[in-house]
């Protein structure tokens, strides 16, 4: 945790498979929890503004390089998020788009401290949707 | 549902469309194309195109030299998608305002997709699959065979049939459309295509034939619905487009005994399912202004297919030869 990181959620409001959606700073946020782990990352989806956090999550294959010293390979399988609105896939863990390669979403780091969950500032994040047609 | 509640519906959205005006006209500046398309289908639908010339004129002004329109008003690129959809409402409007440099817009539109088209007739477009991709522009053509003069017909005529051809190849024995990248639940590109590309073949001389396609199609959509009367867990977007292609396709297959209650069930739960002005895209979210025009397109839609004359809803769709029935009485200039 740092000293950038945000009070978002108790981690009885996200159980194991379920999915939240929040606003930190003024930008929304879908959180995940994956059989105990956490993952955050930018809330729209940048094609259509589609609402990450009612996306299923999905076991696919990756676009992670071949990392030495490690058993992971090209391709190997990854957690992803499905838009719901017309499927557009991204990595949880780097927020790389798998649909359209060159597109992606913010990834933020979570955190569980006892009864809190905190959100750290975005990590590399990529170029936001245009929100079209939303309001508020 | 009672038509009168339908019709206050419509009165009380319209005048929220009406107020956001701002946000989706390209009179008032750069906007999103996808949503300028939605707004400009409300218009027609509503019977306003006659008094809405500069929105179609502000259109053509942002056709690209290539003939199509991108994502963005101010985008260089042209995008298939969204291009298709440009150029559907040209030439739907343009049977009511038929103005000469809204012709030629239509004919440049029309040439881009034949430039564009694949060799096994698919088009594609970077941001969506390509049979959803493909069923735009071929509903544009639907529309220039239902409704064009026959020089229109004839120049779009080869390229039609082979993307509809293309369609029809890629249903599954289920009768659902599939794409295992975009859509591999297949419920948004099943509710597109059937409605968009394939039905209009059954009411278009020169079509292919289609009715057992279109048969499975509605089959698989009714088989999807949720217990809630929704589609895909509450998706106001999916929900939205299964029922527009329920209500078409069941009445163009004479099957809407077997649909109207699940029309019904999803007219409720659409209409429960509303925000107090306009429509989000997923229960208890923010309005979507999209989203709002996609809910007043069902509303309109759903009162066309309770009117006596039972073709009246095919016509909504433009994919009846002849003067569109709701659009009569607005003529530009009166």
């Amino acid at each position: 945790m740092t000293k950038q990181s945000r009070f978002v959620a108790k981690p009885e409001d996200l159980p194991p498979g379920q999915s939240l959606q929040v606003t930190v700073d003024g930008k929304e946020v879908a959180l995940f929890n994956v059989d105990g782990a956490y993952y955050a990352v930018g809330g729209r989806c940048p094609h259509r503004s589609g609402p990450l956090a009612k996306g299923r999550v999905e076991k696919v294959p990756g676009t992670a390089a071949a990392v030495p010293g490690t058993d992971v390979r090209p391709g190997a399988e990854v957690l992803a998020v499905r838009c719901p609105l017309h499927g557009w896939l991204f990595e949880l863990e780097t927020g790389k788009c798998l649909t359209r390669p060159g597109s992606g979403v913010a990834v933020y780091p979570v955190s569980c401290q006892g009864e809190a969950l905190f959100l750290g500032p975005p990590e590399g994040e990529a170029a936001g949707p245009t929100l079209a047609g939303q309001i508020q | 549902m009672d038509l009168d509640k339908v019709a206050g519906l419509i009165e009380s959205e319209h005048q929220f469309f009406t107020r956001v005006r701002p946000k989706w006209s390209l009179t008032q500046g750069p906007q999103d194309m996808e949503l300028v398309a939605h707004a400009l289908r409300v218009i027609l639908h509503m019977g306003r195109a006659g008094e809405s010339l500069p929105e179609y004129l502000a259109l053509i002004q942002t056709q690209h030299a290539d003939g199509g329109w991108g994502r963005e008003s101010q985008e260089k690129e042209s995008a298939a998608w969204v291009s298709a959809f440009c150029g559907l409402m040209l030439i739907r409007a343009n049977t009511v305002l038929k103005d000469a440099e809204i012709e030629k817009a239509i004919w440049k539109s029309i040439e881009y997709f034949l430039n564009q088209q694949k060799e096994n007739g698919r088009w594609v477009d970077s941001e969506w699959g390509d049979l959803d991709t493909t069923s735009h522009p071929v509903s544009f053509f639907n529309v220039v065979m239902a409704l064009g003069a026959p020089k229109m017909r004839d120049a779009v005529r080869p390229s039609w049939r082979k993307g509809l051809r293309f369609i029809l190849d890629g249903q599954s024995p289920d009768g659902g459309w599939y794409d295992p990248v975009f859509q591999p639940s297949g419920v948004e590109t099943t509710a597109h295509l059937v409605q968009d590309s394939v039905i209009a073949s059954l009411s278009i001389p020169d079509g292919l034939p289609v009715r057992p396609a279109c048969e499975k199609g509605l089959r698989w959509i009714l088989a999807h619905q949720d217990a809630d009367g929704s589609w895909d867990e509450k998706n106001e977007d999916h929900t939205m487009d299964c029922t527009r292609s329920t209500l078409l396709i069941s009445r163009m297959l004479g099957a809407e005994e077997k649909a109207r209650s699940a029309i019904e069930k999803a007219m409720e739960w659409i209409v429960a399912n509303k925000n107090p002005e306009g429509w989000p895209d997923f229960p208890g979210m923010e309005t979507n202004l999209e989203r709002t025009c996609d809910g007043l397109d069902v509303l309109l839609k759903y009162q066309a297919w309770r009117q006596p004359d039972p073709k009246e809803v095919i016509r909504r769709w433009g994919y009846l030869p002849g003067e569109p029935t709701f659009l009569r009485g607005m003529t530009a200039g009166v």
